[in-house]
């Protein structure tokens, strides 16, 4: 029998554990998800008896750089800490060098041999952290290389190196709005039952009403709902939904939505 | 191997993978860089040499003329610009306007230059992150050291430079566990062009320090961080 779909809420730094402590005691959260590395104050620790699910978008899983070693420490560490059940990791490049992050993730070159080095990256990353890792793709504004798409890319780092999946659906739709694909493009390229985390968020256009960005001071459209409704139904081993809604965006737009995930997802 | 031989060797130990390192770091700078975007746009094939890479590589990077490459580049201006206008906000008012936004900022020519500069592609020309995960991982620092000495500044903007960023180094050195960060936490100095010192104390404030003979030597002596020499 399946598990039961656990739900979870973004944690990005203090200022949020108020109302994260509120809906995990209302049971509307089952977990928090947190991007290491974090820092070493009070404000600093997600856990306050709450899961922790353990995420990273600071290493560059997808480069020929290698990867910081002080970032994979912290990581590591929390993972053991918290017993993350996976660790996600976005198949990205960060900066010009294995140490460093110029502002924004850099989607990866859709080209083989650099997913042959995402594929042994990921390997040995899921050995040195000795649990699973989860893939992520950001959005995607351009695709860059010779492979058909970053799904195409996605799905065949993940089957040879073995991984999980998160697929975050706001960078997902926002990819196929900005590449005017449709919007349920390339989910064929991935193996469903690698498949354990959706991510939400809502989606924003920039003044120029052409391209979308993420936005977690907005909730997601109904178009992602729906779709994150027809995924808990049809991925074998979703286990969960992490919804992504910044400590400034209004409370009470935070459990409305998380009443909703919980009465229609879980 | 073992995973750490995987991850954390030199490329210098991976000589199979300098051409997909060079296309990368090609590519990455054509996401921020106007300079490199227009050059490629008129010779893609002498950027390519320059880089010491085949033309066959070409494809392996953006169209940079395409309405999507531009909108790319157009929202990592705007991060980068909304990092830098969270802390240079007395800095933007006064060199770009006040109620500034970063929109605003990313369209300044000189926010162009610094995306182009080597200050803001090499790690190595930044303080250490507060996490303890080493250099590149913010852009301020970064900025701090490219305007001192790239940006032409009037006494007021040169002063909202050393205030913004001497802030900043303290806010930063307080709440990290890094020893090169914490030894600023004491506060920082810097001397306007009429020759008056102004110290940032540990609070935050900005001061005007009324001592006379050798300040820098009294207030480095106190602790204090020199801002006009402060290296990476």
């Amino acid at each position: 029998m399946r598990e039961r779909m656990s739900i979870g809420a973004r944690w990005d730094g203090g200022g949020q554990n108020a109302r994260l402590r509120q809906a995990f005691d209302a049971g509307l959260i089952d977990f928090v998800e947190a991007n290491y590395p974090v820092g070493s104050g009070p404000d600093c620790d997600p856990s306050m008896g709450i899961p922790v699910y353990v995420h990273s978008p600071a290493n560059s899983v997808a480069s020929p750089t290698g990867l910081n070693r002080h970032i994979c420490e912290q990581v590591k560490a929390a993972a053991t800490r918290f017993d993350s059940p996976w660790i996600g990791e976005h198949l990205c490049a960060t900066g010009p060098e294995a140490q460093s992050r110029l502002g924004y993730i850099v989607n990866p070159i859709l080209d083989p041999r650099l997913a042959d080095v995402a594929v042994e990256n990921a390997r040995a990353l899921q050995r040195y952290y000795g649990r699973p890792l989860a893939l992520e793709l950001g959005p995607q504004y351009q695709t860059v290389g010779e492979m058909p798409s970053e799904m195409h890319f996605l799905g065949d780092v993940a089957r040879r190196a073995d991984c999980h999946i998160v697929l975050d659906i706001a960078h997902y739709t926002a990819s196929n709005r900005n590449l005017r694909r449709s919007e349920d493009y390339g989910l064929d390229a991935l193996e469903p039952e690698r498949i354990v985390e959706l991510h939400l968020a809502g989606l924003r256009t920039g003044k120029d009403r052409r391209y979308w960005h993420d936005a977690h001071e907005r909730l997601p459209d109904e178009g992602m709902v729906a779709m994150a409704k027809s995924l808990a139904q049809s991925l074998p081993n979703l286990r969960a939904i992490t919804f992504e809604h910044e400590g400034k965006a209004p409370e009470a737009d935070f459990f409305a939505f998380l009443t909703r995930l919980r009465e229609e997802l879980s | 191997m073992t995973p750490e031989e995987i991850l954390f060797r030199p490329t210098s130990e991976r000589p199979e993978l300098g051409e997909l390192i060079a296309v990368q770091t090609l590519y990455i700078k054509l996401l921020y860089c106007e300079a490199t975007n227009a050059a490629y746009r008129a010779s893609p094939t002498a950027v390519l040499d320059d880089c010491g890479l085949p033309a066959s590589t070409a494809t392996m990077l953006p169209r940079v003329e395409s309405e999507n490459h531009r909108a790319e580049m157009h929202g990592r201006r705007l991060l980068a610009a909304r990092e830098l206008l969270l802390e240079y906000p007395t800095l933007f008012a006064t060199v770009v306007g006040a109620d500034c936004d970063a929109a605003m900022v990313a369209r300044q020519p000189f926010f162009s230059r610094f995306l182009s500069s080597a200050d803001f592609f090499d790690p190595k020309r930044r303080l250490p992150h507060a996490f303890g995960i080493g250099e590149g991982y913010e852009n301020v620092s970064a900025f701090f050291f490219w305007a001192r000495a790239n940006l032409e500044m009037d006494p007021q903007a040169k002063q909202a430079l050393f205030e913004d960023f001497g802030r900043w180094l303290v806010k930063t050195a307080k709440c990290s566990a890094v020893p090169e960060l914490q030894r600023h936490r004491r506060g920082a100095f810097f001397f306007r062009l009429d020759g008056r010192a102004m110290v940032v104390t540990g609070a935050g404030r900005v001061i005007e320090y009324a001592g006379v003979g050798d300040v820098a030597s009294v207030l480095r002596a106190a602790g204090l961080t020199g801002l006009e020499d402060l290296e990476p």
